[in-house]
């Protein structure tokens, strides 16, 4: 009975076997491609139309199409594509999501497609912006605002801000702004700019050597090093009331960083005669003495999560950089290659820090996996000291510091290292540039 | 016990024709698994006879007509007949290694074979125009070596437009044959076309990792019909990466593809599939 069932079983199971493999599923070879011809979307941004056709309209709506493209493609996300080669004039078809022939817009390449319309009179204008699907035919996005002439930029920013919500999922960068050093004025003195360089303002009048400007986390305060004093302290500011305090103590104090959802900062000083990193309150107190090794401690900079914060240290012989973890105290070297690697910043997303290693006689922007900690060079050896690099709030971005037309000016890159380009123009050098977190009032 | 008996009775009982069904089992599905092959074997050696048929002066292309030349029975379509001469039904096995009489009408017949290898076919005409030169007046060498080259070159035109017939031309002829070596043409036809039609969405995939969420080790599989002209037509995900946006620029770039070059000379189908698997590699 046994021998019967086992040779019965395993007939069945035979011909099932066979049976599937006869009447499996249909299968398709594959080609696999995996190099992207555009690394960017394809976006059609066509000129507003504008609704009297008066010349103080027509001249807006150009000034909103453009300022449009070139926030958007600031992002690094977008392929603003050409109007000359569009095949379809909305001024003349419409913008609404019904009037608009989207083959004509897929025709050129056009994944997404913007339509404006624009009404002005006098100081007021009224602008209703449209995001569009151009394969889906669908409106994603669109918005009436209503505003004075003055507020476009705003606008236009908010516009693209939910731009990038609305395909990303994250707030975007724009309304972010860009604090830096410059010596335009003959000091060293700390200036704030737009997310992309505009509006530049200085913002310290120390008439001395600021440095090391630092955001808190709900873009209230600044934090940074000034030798107003005399010897370097650290001076915390509300950014928008006239308060603030400086932290006193003996000996230096520089490089603060804010921990991330609290009123506290951490920042080297040095009053008990090594450089150490030491967590303070906003008001300048301090809290604890963060490390304790023998060699500088330095550049301080948390994580998003505020659980650990990564630094500069000598203990090892050469600057290195370090993570440590404040709850159980563990510190853990993170870069091994080059001998020389500082000034870290973690990315918002937490996964990578990026920092300034030595390559070759020369700085060089690096970021480096934290698991698997290998690290990439983002920007090229030809191309002058690069340093000081800071993240975009959405981590798609880095801003830095280089010296590859002579003076140090900032540059923005994508978190890739691509699209390298001039943050700002403006007089004297400008370095060690922070992002502020996004959010920020304008 | 009587219990324990019948038992035993049984497993007399049915062990022999347990075992003898499943070596008819084994058999019956060696045969199924195999036969195939056979049978396209088959399919093709008849058209090897036709190929020595074709060109029986030349030295038959070292193929393997020997074992063929059997499996062929000759059935010449009617619309053939011009070609074959009738002689073939006569000596079916002869016809095979039959290199002996070279007949200038026959060579025009077997334009299917010497399609096979137009090279060797002039370099073996040019051999024994040669040795006719040396025969014969060298006046005409040069004369009937144009001739000849206009006869090869006709034939591969010929060839080729029975290629795009394929499936007419091989009934009529060594079908076999033609749809062997057409098959693995085609084939080959067909796999370099879908490689051309991938790379021609590669070259309208827009995709931005950063876009994506620097999502690692995406893959997108995605597979589409292309008609003759190129025209795309039922494009559907047979794995989808989890990523949205990945999948759509996947869809897209299809789509802006559309059309893509059509069909390369000699596939007669009515669509072909091609299948994409869309894996970004990260831009460092």
């Amino acid at each position: 009975m046994t021998k019967f069932s086992v040779v019965a079983i395993s007939m069945l199971i035979f011909w099932m076997t066979a049976g599937a493999a006869a009447a499996g599923p249909a299968e398709f070879s594959y080609i696999e491609i995996s190099n992207p011809f555009l690394r960017k979307i394809p976006i059609a941004i066509p000129l507003f139309k504008s609704t009297t056709q008066s010349p103080q309209e027509i001249q807006t709506a150009r000034e909103c199409a453009d300022m449009l493209s070139e926030s958007l493609e600031f992002t690094g996300y977008f392929k603003i594509l050409d109007r000359a080669a569009f095949l379809e004039d909305p001024q003349k078809t419409g913008i609404v999501a019904s009037a608009i022939k989207y083959r004509n817009w897929t025709a050129v390449g056009a994944e997404l497609l913007v339509t404006g319309g624009i009404f002005v009179k006098d100081d007021f204008m009224e602008i209703e912006l449209r995001l569009l699907d151009t394969f889906k035919e669908k409106l994603i996005y669109g918005k009436k605002y209503k505003a004075s002439l003055k507020a476009q930029r705003q606008i236009i920013l908010r516009f693209c801000d939910e731009v990038i919500f609305m395909l990303t999922g994250n707030r975007g960068i724009f309304e972010s702004k860009i604090a830096f050093v410059s010596t335009g004025t003959g000091n060293k003195e700390i200036y704030i700019c737009d997310f992309d360089g505009h509006n530049p303002q200085q913002y310290t009048h120390d008439k001395s050597i600021s440095l090391f400007p630092a955001w808190s986390s709900d873009g209230q305060w600044m934090a940074y090093t000034s030798y107003s004093r005399g010897k370097p302290d650290i001076f915390i500011h509300h950014l928008h009331e006239r308060r603030g305090v400086i932290v006193n103590k003996k000996g230096l104090g520089i490089a603060p960083s804010w921990m991330p959802g609290k009123f506290q900062l951490a920042a080297t000083l040095s009053y008990s005669g090594d450089q150490e990193i030491y967590l303070l309150t906003g008001d300048g107190k301090i809290i604890k003495r963060l490390t304790n090794s023998r060699g500088i401690d330095v550049e301080p900079n948390w994580s998003p999560d505020g659980k650990r914060f990564a630094f500069t240290s000598k203990r090892s012989g050469t600057p290195q950089i370090y993570i440590k973890e404040i709850d159980t105290n563990r510190v853990e070297r993170l870069t091994y290659e080059g001998r020389y690697n500082t000034q870290p910043c973690w990315s918002p997303k937490g996964d990578r820090i990026a920092y300034s290693g030595m390559n070759n006689g020369q700085n060089q922007i690096f970021t480096i996996d934290l698991d698997r900690k290998s690290p990439v060079q983002l920007t090229t050896d030809d191309q002058g000291d690069n340093e000081a690099p800071s993240w975009s709030p959405d981590g798609s971005l880095i801003v830095f510091s280089t010296t590859r037309e002579g003076p140090s000016r900032i540059y923005v890159m994508t978190a890739y290292g691509t699209d390298q380009r001039r943050l700002l123009a403006l007089p004297g050098e400008q370095t060690t540039p922070r992002w502020s977190p996004s959010g920020l009032s304008n | 016990m009587p219990a324990t008996m019948l038992i035993h009775q049984d497993k007399i009982n049915w062990m022999p024709p347990v075992a003898v069904s499943m070596a008819i089992h084994v058999v019956f599905l060696t045969v199924m698994l195999v036969a195939p092959k056979f049978e396209l074997k088959k399919d093709f050696k008849p058209s090897v006879i036709d190929v020595s048929l074709v060109s029986p002066k030349q030295p038959a292309p070292a193929q393997k007509p020997a074992e063929s030349v059997a499996a062929k029975p000759a059935p010449p379509s009617p619309k053939e007949k011009k070609s074959p001469p009738p002689q073939k039904k006569a000596a079916e096995a002869a016809v095979a290694e039959k290199p002996a009489e070279p007949t200038v009408i026959r060579t025009k017949a077997s334009l299917k074979k010497k399609t096979f290898k137009s090279v060797k076919v002039v370099e073996n005409a040019i051999k024994k125009i040669e040795k006719e030169v040396e025969q014969n007046p060298p006046a005409t060498v040069t004369s009937a070596l144009e001739r000849l080259q206009e006869k090869v070159h006709q034939e591969e035109l010929k060839r080729r437009h029975i290629g795009a017939d394929d499936k007419t031309t091989a009934n009529a002829k060594g079908k076999g044959a033609t749809s062997q070596l057409s098959g693995k043409q085609r084939a080959d036809l067909i796999d370099n076309y879908r490689v051309e039609i991938a790379y021609q969405v590669q070259e309208h995939w827009a995709f931005s990792e950063q876009m994506a969420g620097d999502a690692k080790n995406l893959e997108a599989k995605l597979v589409f019909k292309v008609m003759p002209n190129g025209e795309i037509q039922d494009i559907f995900f047979t794995d989808r990466s989890g990523n949205q946006y990945l999948d759509e620029s996947a869809y897209k770039a299809v789509m802006k593809s559309n059309p893509v070059s059509p069909h390369p000379k000699g596939i007669l189908d009515p669509f072909i599939y091609v299948g994409i698997v869309f894996g970004p590699e990260g831009v460092r």
